[in-house]
């Protein structure tokens, strides 16, 4: 009776402390799910499918920390491979989406701030064209301002790595900017 | 000491500051190979000009970091899915992967109802069997005493 209720207990209070995690996380892992993704949609699956993982499989207790937060992104990086992959494969769902961000393209809002509209639609539609790695480290280093320790954590490749992509990736992304006249 | 650091930046090479420009804006360079990549700015026009455009990149991306419609929050629908996920595992597993389910349910059922078939058929078959080995053993008995 008596460890039911310690049980009880202790399942109320990794709850609470999963939810703090969920609110502490959730806005970041969008933005970089979204990045990554070009779709908010999808960004909402895979971020709601990290959490689940992280209720099931994290050891240890559940606080904000460097080794969870690492965790979190690399789980949302893999969902995201795995659902760039399902969504190739389903060749109508992909032209769906293709026709959604057409949808997504267009000027929007009269009246709005249209340049800064344009200039994040460029930005998003240059993001695109970049190799997923790529396009990952651009957004944890330059969106998420993370250091190219924590993105080695992340991503489990090398600091000296991860600044050879980069370099490439920001060159490229230069390129691609200056030929549809953003920059 | 500063004509060292001054000799240090001439001998790198143009292509290596170009690699170390983005960790040069982004403060991820120690001081000594910052100072470097500042040594050799100052007197390099064209590192100058890749290194402006660098920051012009970086500046633009940063621009857009605030995007109004992106979400801030997961919405009600994903929070309630991530709290019946976690409060019933095995339900949500089975929802999940309902095809998969589906044909386990359907390969057992099979097979019960194969197993079941047999078995009705031997017990019907068991009986017949016998049946005609007694009728045999009848047919010869009666044969003896007709003689
Ligand atoms: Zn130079």
């Amino acid at each position: 009776m008596q460890d039911k209720l310690k049980a009880n207990v202790a399942k109320h209070e990794r709850l609470e402390q999963f939810n703090a995690i969920v609110s502490e996380y959730e806005a970041a892992l969008l933005r970089y799910a979204a990045r990554l993704l070009g779709n908010s949609s999808a960004a909402e699956d895979v971020v709601q499918e990290a959490f689940i993982k992280l209720y099931r499989r994290w050891e240890g207790t559940l606080e904000p920390s460097a080794g969870l937060s690492a965790w979190l992104y690399r789980v949302v990086h893999n969902q995201a491979v795995d659902y760039i992959k399902k969504e190739s494969r389903r060749s109508d769902a992909h032209q769906r989406h293709i026709e959604e961000h057409a949808v997504m393209s267009a000027p929007s809002r009269p009246g709005a701030n249209r340049s800064a509209d344009e200039t994040r639609l460029n930005v998003r539609d240059a993001l695109e064209k970049l190799p997923l790695r790529e396009r990952e480290l651009v957004v944890l280093k330059i969106f998420e301002n993370k250091s190219y320790k924590e993105i080695s954590e992340i991503t489990g490749l090398t600091t000296g790595y991860v600044g050879n992509i980069l370099h490439h990736a920001m060159k490229r992304l230069t390129e691609i900017l200056k030929d549809t006249g953003a920059l | 000491m500063i004509n060292d650091k001054a000799k240090a930046a001439h001998r790198l090479k143009c292509d290596d500051i170009r690699e170390l420009l983005i960790e040069y804006f982004l403060r991820e360079l120690g001081q000594n190979r910052s100072d470097l990549v500042r040594e050799h700015l100052r007197k390099c026009e064209d590192c100058r000009a890749t290194a402006a455009e660098l920051s012009d990149t970086v500046d633009l991306l940063r621009s857009t970091m605030h995007d109004p419609e992106e979400p801030q929050r997961l919405s009600d629908e994903s929070r309630r899915r991530i709290l019946h996920a976690i409060s019933h595992p095995l339900l949500d597993w089975m929802s999940r992967h309902h095809t998969l389910v589906s044909t386990v349910v359907v390969i057992i059922t099979l097979l019960v109802a194969g197993l079941l078939l047999r078995d009705i058929r031997i017990r019907r078959d068991l009986p017949e069997a016998i049946e005609v080995e007694v009728l045999k053993e009848a047919v010869i008995t009666d044969e003896y005493y007709e003689e």
